[in-house]
């Protein structure tokens, strides 16, 4: 495991001293195997998080080299983007990294599709879902181009308060 | 009315009631007279014989009786809370009583009241007590509990003294120390009052947690103040000296520590005892009762805070007594607590009522009573504020002004003010009947006043704040994401902050504690039962399996269950008569669908609108729902199930088959880089292979996944061969149950593919008719896996072998190789 110690508070991250140190408990308890990296399935060994439909976007958005692995540096920027003293901005990037599966800064139809049919499951037949994501982005598309840029992102979801929503407490 | 119907008889058995004392005292002469000179009697009325337990089963049936009558109008028991309905049936029974005899025949006597009626409430607070909740905001609750009752005790004391001394209460025999002897018995909420009404109004579980567990917490201050005060007032006002203060805030803390330790102790008895209890299991849940009815006595008799031991003794064996006791004992432990404190409170209420009906108590003075209300409706408002204020300054979550709002309005009295009152020494304290009469008036102010409105209130104030920005569907969707998301974040980071003590506590419990108080057997199963979850999935894997290749493909993915109305077929066009009008949808999906009122009469107008309607609607419906919301915390009166437990099947299997979609396509070397790192670590962390399961499966559609031909050999090969697992021995990896769909489509090397178009699908999707246009089939065709297979949590243990050729070097492949051959000549099924 590596040496929480020898990574800087100022790692970007919005903990102190104390938050880091006990994320670095969680995190080693979190890695079954002693490998200093989570997988996703020591993520999955938390019953609570198999149950929850997001889990693996995620994890995805945490694991920013995309090896398939949360390190501990990772892990911290990742939990630090929803501490209280987070920005809102960085929350609503997070939010719309949910989204954007491929990373290439907008939203696309397909990835709408994906992520909602994640959180619909198979309550809503697929037809029925791409109807709600034809009218969702038709209403969030200012310039037409048929996807969603965080800007439109933001101008759509900053009613809602995200900052407070997506805090958690450490 | 019907309600009126059902209270008939109980009208008629008051009225024998009544008549009954008279009646004894005139048959036992005549009885004596002639028992004498008749000889032996054939049949006697023995009335005297049998009074007592007579009256009390007579009470307990009407107040039931009520509750009953109560609950066949609907309409009555959403607007007015059970506990205001039944004080005013306490009032119309004991006028009646009353104008029968003119006796006020039985009221809710001290002994009565604390014996009996409120130990069986209190435990079953605290047994159902959501314990992480509640020491998570434990600080919170302390703050509220002690601080503020002490705030409140003194600021109305002194108030009212003040007032006092202006001579605006007339000439009354009162002193300082009996104001503030007052005081205490009436700032202290109550539990009781305070459950009753909360029940109805749903709030969120940090508020509801605060007032329910301040509610409990502040029996300990006001057990000591209310005897400190007394004894002051018994030794007489100049007797005070500063010893006797400082001795009073000691007694506070022995109190209070002392009732929790009382509580703790018989817990720990409570679970030692339920570990041994296998061969006697018909007189488990008898324990239970016992033990925790001895907590209470016992602290009781130490003069300790009662209260708090019971609350502590059900907090603290909760856990170990369920894992103990067998399943059967649990339920009826559970059904028996609920049924003994919903009775306690339904009598309570009741019998508040009838006391009050007793002219010899009464002493009316406008002043006093008005200004006590005023006085602890504001100071405890005040109180409130300033504590948040404090709080808020070291809360993550911090409490706003509708919390606020909520929390002083809900500081409801009950019957243990009123039980304190009349344990009052009336030659000590003068003015007892004022002060009774006094609760009488308070108690039922707050519980029918405040109970009543309390609801509308905590409406208004919310559509209020919601009114300010109106749920667009974007805004829908995406905080249901930003739900889960927290949900997930927390979960992940679960135990961290004020958590630390948590963790502490966890390892000391499964260190020591559990291996003294819970069975052996207890302690592993908790991994078996996994297992035995695990076995059944398969076997209804391989089951539903061999159906599919029987039945075919896609008209077996969409609707396996003949429960289903809606058969989705995507070869028959769908009939498009039916324009969905909001009546159509309301009759078509009266069962399942729980109608969004609001969105649906705003939208009313256009068929433009129908379709948002139809949209939101099932937005509404269909979003799954975030962890918090819809697991319902308490309900003194309903033991809910786990509804939702479909829900997270659901999920729970979409998250497996997604992951094992990745994993396969790392066998394939589809994401080389990214997923042959996590399978390279899985092998190297994994001891032994399970070579031969079987796997649930489904025939694919789209030809990209050819090599599923080549798995479904494989694997369906093995559906005899039971399951070898690994014991738990295995370190904790996840793996899993192998279910491939459609949805493989997802890791798919062409980038992110939205599935409904993939050009594989049957056309016939883009050609059906728009939702809105078509019959309202909202109700949903259940998916295979929701269905059929259980729910299947925790640690999997891998199943597959996935191998893309039978020359791979790796160890465990070839083990597996022996096998590829015999599967080979299998034919192949259904594949479309």
């Amino acid at each position: 495991m590596g040496n929480e110690t020898s990574y800087p508070v100022e790692m970007c991250s919005h903990f102190d001293q104390d938050e880091i140190k006990q994320l670095s408990k969680r995190f080693k308890k979190l890695d079954l195997d002693k490998s200093g990296t989570l997988s996703v399935e020591e993520f999955m060994s938390l019953p609570e998080l198999q149950e929850n439909p997001l889990v693996q976007r995620v994890i995805d958005i945490f694991d920013t080299d995309g090896n398939g692995e949360v390190d501990f540096r990772e892990f911290i920027l990742g939990t630090s983007q929803f501490s209280v003293r987070g920005e809102e901005e960085q929350k609503l990037r997070f939010a719309f990294n949910i989204y954007d599966m491929d990373k290439d800064g907008y939203i696309s139809n397909g990835e709408l599709f994906q992520v909602l049919k994640m959180m619909v499951g198979d309550n809503l037949e697929d037809w029925q879902l791409q109807q709600l994501v034809d009218k969702t982005i038709i209403a969030v598309d200012k310039d037409g181009d048929g996807k969603i840029s965080f800007q439109e992102f933001s101008a759509v979801v900053g009613g809602l308060e995200v900052h407070k929503k997506l805090a958690a407490i450490f | 009315m019907l309600g009126r119907g059902a209270l008939g008889p109980a009208w008629g058995l008051l009225l024998a009631l009544s008549v009954l004392p008279r009646a004894r005292g005139v048959e036992e002469e005549p009885g004596g007279a002639h028992g004498e000179t008749q000889g032996f009697q054939v049949v006697t009325f023995e009335w005297h014989h049998v009074q007592d337990p007579y009256i009390i089963a007579l009470w307990i049936l009407v107040a039931s009786l009520a509750k009953i009558g109560f609950h066949l109008s609907h309409k009555v028991t959403s607007v007015v809370p059970e506990s205001a309905l039944l004080i005013v049936l306490g009032l119309v029974l004991g006028g009646i009583v009353w104008a029968a005899d003119h006796i006020a025949s039985f009221t809710l006597t001290p002994t009565l009241f604390f014996f009996y009626l409120l130990p069986p409430i209190v435990l079953d607070a605290g047994y159902f007590m959501p314990n992480r909740l509640f020491f998570g905001n434990l600080g919170t609750i302390l703050l509220y509990a002690v601080i503020g009752t002490v705030w409140n005790a003194a600021t109305t004391g002194l108030s009212l003294y003040g007032v006092f001394l202006s001579g605006l209460m007339g000439d009354l025999d009162i002193g300082l120390l009996d104001f503030l002897l007052f005081g205490s018995l009436i700032a202290a909420v109550d539990p009781v009052a305070v459950l009753a009404v909360f029940e109805e109004v749903h709030v969120n579980e940090v508020l509801f947690i605060i007032v329910f567990g301040e509610s409990l917490l502040n029996d300990a201050v006001t057990v000591v103040l209310y005897n400190v005060f007394e004894s002051f007032v018994t030794l007489g006002g100049d007797k005070v000296t500063g010893v006797d203060c400082v001795k009073g805030i000691v007694s506070f803390f022995v109190v209070s520590l002392g009732g929790t330790l009382v509580g703790v102790v018989f817990a720990f008895l409570l679970s030692l005892v339920t570990r041994f209890t296998k061969h006697v299991r018909i007189i488990e849940p008898g324990f239970v009762f016992v033990l925790s009815y001895l907590s209470y006595l016992t602290s009781e008799m130490l003069s300790l805070s009662a209260i708090l031991a019971i609350t502590f003794c059900g907090i603290c064996c909760q856990k170990y007594v369920k894992a103990n006791i067998s399943e059967q004992s649990a339920t009826t432990v559970r059904y028996t607590m609920k049924m003994l404190a919903s009775g306690a409170e339904t009598i309570i209420f009741m019998f508040l009522g009838i006391s009050a009906v007793d002219p010899l108590i009464w002493k009316w003075n406008t002043a006093f009573i008005l200004l006590t209300l005023v006085f602890i409706s504001v100071y405890r408002a005040i109180g409130v504020v300033l504590q948040t204020w404090i709080l808020n300054r070291y809360r993550m979550v911090q409490l706003e002004i509708i919390d606020q709002v909520v929390m002083s309005y809900g500081g409801l009295r009950g019957a243990v003010a009123y039980a304190l009152v009349v344990l009052l020494d009336e030659n000590k304290v003068k003015e007892k009947n004022l002060f009774v009469s006094t609760t009488l008036i308070v108690i039922f102010f707050t519980v029918i006043f405040q109970g009543l409105t309390i609801k509308p209130l905590v409406q208004w104030l919310k559509v209020k704040r919601s009114e300010q920005r109106e749920p667009k569907l974007n805004e829908k969707l995406h905080g249901r994401a930003f739900d889960h998301i927290l949900s997930a974040i927390e979960d992940i980071s679960g135990q961290i902050g004020h958590n630390y003590l948590r963790d502490k506590w966890s390892n000391f419990d499964r260190k020591f504690l559990s291996k003294i108080l819970m069975r052996r057997s207890a302690q592993k199963s908790r991994d078996r039962i996994l297992n035995v979850f695990h076995e059944l999935n398969l076997k209804d894997a391989i089951s539903y399996v061999a159906e599919g290749e029987r039945r075919g493909s896609l008209a077996f993915i969409r609707s396996p269950s003949t429960d289903n109305m809606v058969n989705v077929d995507f070869s028959t066009p769908r009939p498009s008569t039916v324009e969905a009008s909001v009546s159509y949808l309301l009759r078509e999906n009266v069962s399942t669908v729980r109608l969004d009122m609001q969105s649906l009469e705003q939208r009313r107008q256009s068929v433009r609108d129908t379709e948002d309607m139809v949209t939101h609607h099932t937005l509404q419906q269909y979003l799954y729902k975030p962890r918090q919301q819809y697991k319902h915390l308490y309900s003194r009166h309903e033991l809910t199930a786990d509804e939702d437990e479909k829900q997270d099947k659901e999920i729970f299997h979409r998250t497996m088959r997604k992951r094992l979609e990745s994993f396969k396509s790392a066998k394939l070397g589809v994401n080389p880089h990214k997923k042959a790192a996590k399978l390279y670590k899985r092998e190297r962390a994994q001891k032994r292979r399970n070579s031969s399961i079987p796997n649930g499966k489904l025939p694919m559609v789209s030809p990209l996944q050819d090599f599923t031909i080549k798995e479904k050999d494989l694997e369906l090969s093995d559906p005899e061969e039971p399951p070898n697992y690994d014991a738990e021995e295995m370190s904790g990896g996840i793996e899993f149950l192998a279910n491939i769909t459609q949805d493989t489509a997802t890791d798919s090397p062409s980038g992110i593919d939205n599935p409904v178009f993939c050009p594989d699908e049957d056309p016939s999707i883009l050609s059906r008719v728009p939702p809105w246009l078509s019959p309202g089939e909202t109700v949903v065709p259940s998916q295979r896996a929701r269905v059929q297979i259980p729910h299947s949590p925790g640690n999997f243990h891998r199943l597959a072998p996935f191998r893309v050729s039978g020359k791979s070097v790796d160890s465990f492949l070839l083990a597996d190789g022996s096998e590829e051959q015999s599967h080979a000549a299998l034919p192949e099924s259904t594949h479309m």
